[in-house]
């Protein structure tokens, strides 16, 4: 008799550790290997740079879309294109202006499913004291037995225009085109 | 109406071998002097677009001087005269051949400092031309320094050039530049 309460105590227990599995998502950081990088045209060539210094704060699961978030503070002081005159032009006051907006910051609550472990998340990005809407795009996989992080990567494609980066002589986009595409791959350990 | 002479003679080049140096060394001319404002000027928009230019013309060059060097090895340059010293002779030689390979040189390290400051060369705008090298900021510096002292060098090896046939002209009084220059009808040196 007291095996069979013990039994359904146990089985409620695991119903409810199941439900609140499905309800909640856990919260990741990214960890070291996680990068930050971005594509655009200057004088009609490609290049690519990155940040190397950000924070993500990610919340997700595939099946508790609604609670999930992202929050990923960007440093843009820790611009790098690997050639230093661009880096103090980047941080100079016609593009990021780094002394009075040190940040950017992107920031979702709103998840929708594309296709089959395809993700969209519509949320705002802020750069100077601009904040516009902005869609990423991303895949995600789960923490497995052999991998205990997760995987977040993806893209947007944003118009620097609309956050007054590149202001002044800056804005012909003949010279320095207004289009640039982030791209994001990270890793993500869940947090303690 | 007298044939135009294409291809080099035994005396003179011809028209073809004259507008590959004549014009080469007008593009050399505004290619040094771009580069020159180019370097001096503060970082902004007009540096990031004079130095584009720069690498555009950098690039037409190269294609101009293998062009050159194709047609040179396809079609013999007129003998030297022989009143012509064997030192000076030897001299001349050596003076074209250090020109070839800086007109060589300057655009591959320009094409390489390119690559190194992770600015990759559109030729005009037309065409983005491929990496050499990953980048480096210690490279950069590096390959840039080189560049300078190539161009430094090109100078002094023009100056000699420039001179040499001068001094062919005026005191050897013999027909080496002139062979070099345009013909009209009626020269004598045929």
């Amino acid at each position: 008799m007291n095996g069979l309460r013990f039994g359904v105590q146990v089985g409620i227990y695991m119903l409810l550790s199941m439900a609140s599995a499905v309800a909640e998502s856990p919260a990741y950081q990214a960890q070291a290997g996680s990068t930050l990088s971005f594509q655009a045209i200057q004088a009609g060539a490609r290049f690519e740079g990155r940040f190397e210094g950000f924070d993500a704060d990610i919340r997700f699961s595939p099946a508790a879309l609604d609670a999930s978030t992202f929050r990923v503070k960007i440093a843009l002081n820790s611009v790098n294109t690997d050639y230093q005159d661009r880096d103090e032009i980047l941080r100079g006051p016609d593009f990021f202006a780094v002394d009075r907006y040190p940040q950017a910051v992107f920031q979702a609550t709103q998840f929708e499913t594309i296709k089959n472990n395809h993700y969209l998340a519509k949320g705002t990005l802020t750069i100077r004291d601009k904040t516009q809407p902005v869609n990423l795009q991303f895949t995600f996989r789960s923490p497995s037995s052999e991998n205990q992080t997760a995987q977040l990567e993806g893209s947007a494609v944003i118009n620097r225009m609309d956050f007054d980066v590149g202001t002044g002589e800056w804005k012909d986009p003949k010279w320095v085109g207004h289009e640039v595409k982030v791209r994001f791959r990270l890793v993500l350990a869940v947090r303690p | 109406m007298q044939n135009i002479q294409w291809k080099n003679s035994d005396s003179r080049y011809g028209v073809i071998a004259q507008a590959f140096h004549w014009l080469i060394v007008v593009l050399i001319i505004i290619q040094y002097q771009m580069g020159k404002i180019a370097e001096e000027l503060p970082q902004g928009l007009d540096k990031l677009i004079l130095m584009s230019r720069h690498k555009s013309l950098g690039i037409t060059i190269l294609v101009l001087v293998i062009a050159r060097l194709a047609w040179r090895l396809m079609n013999k340059p007129p003998a030297l005269p022989d009143t012509v010293h064997p030192v000076i002779r030897v001299s001349g030689k050596l003076t074209h051949l250090v020109l070839y390979g800086l007109l060589l040189a300057l655009p591959v390290t320009g094409w390489l400092a390119s690559s190194a400051a992770n600015s990759p060369v559109s030729w005009w705008g037309w065409l983005t031309l491929p990496d050499l090298i990953a980048p480096s900021e210690t490279r950069f510096e590096l390959i840039g320094e080189l560049h300078g002292t190539l161009t430094r060098i090109l100078l002094v090896i023009a100056v000699i050039h420039a001179s040499a046939a001068m001094l062919h002209h005026f005191v050897f009084k013999d027909q080496v530049l002139r062979r070099m220059l345009p013909g009209w009808p009626g020269m004598s040196d045929r």
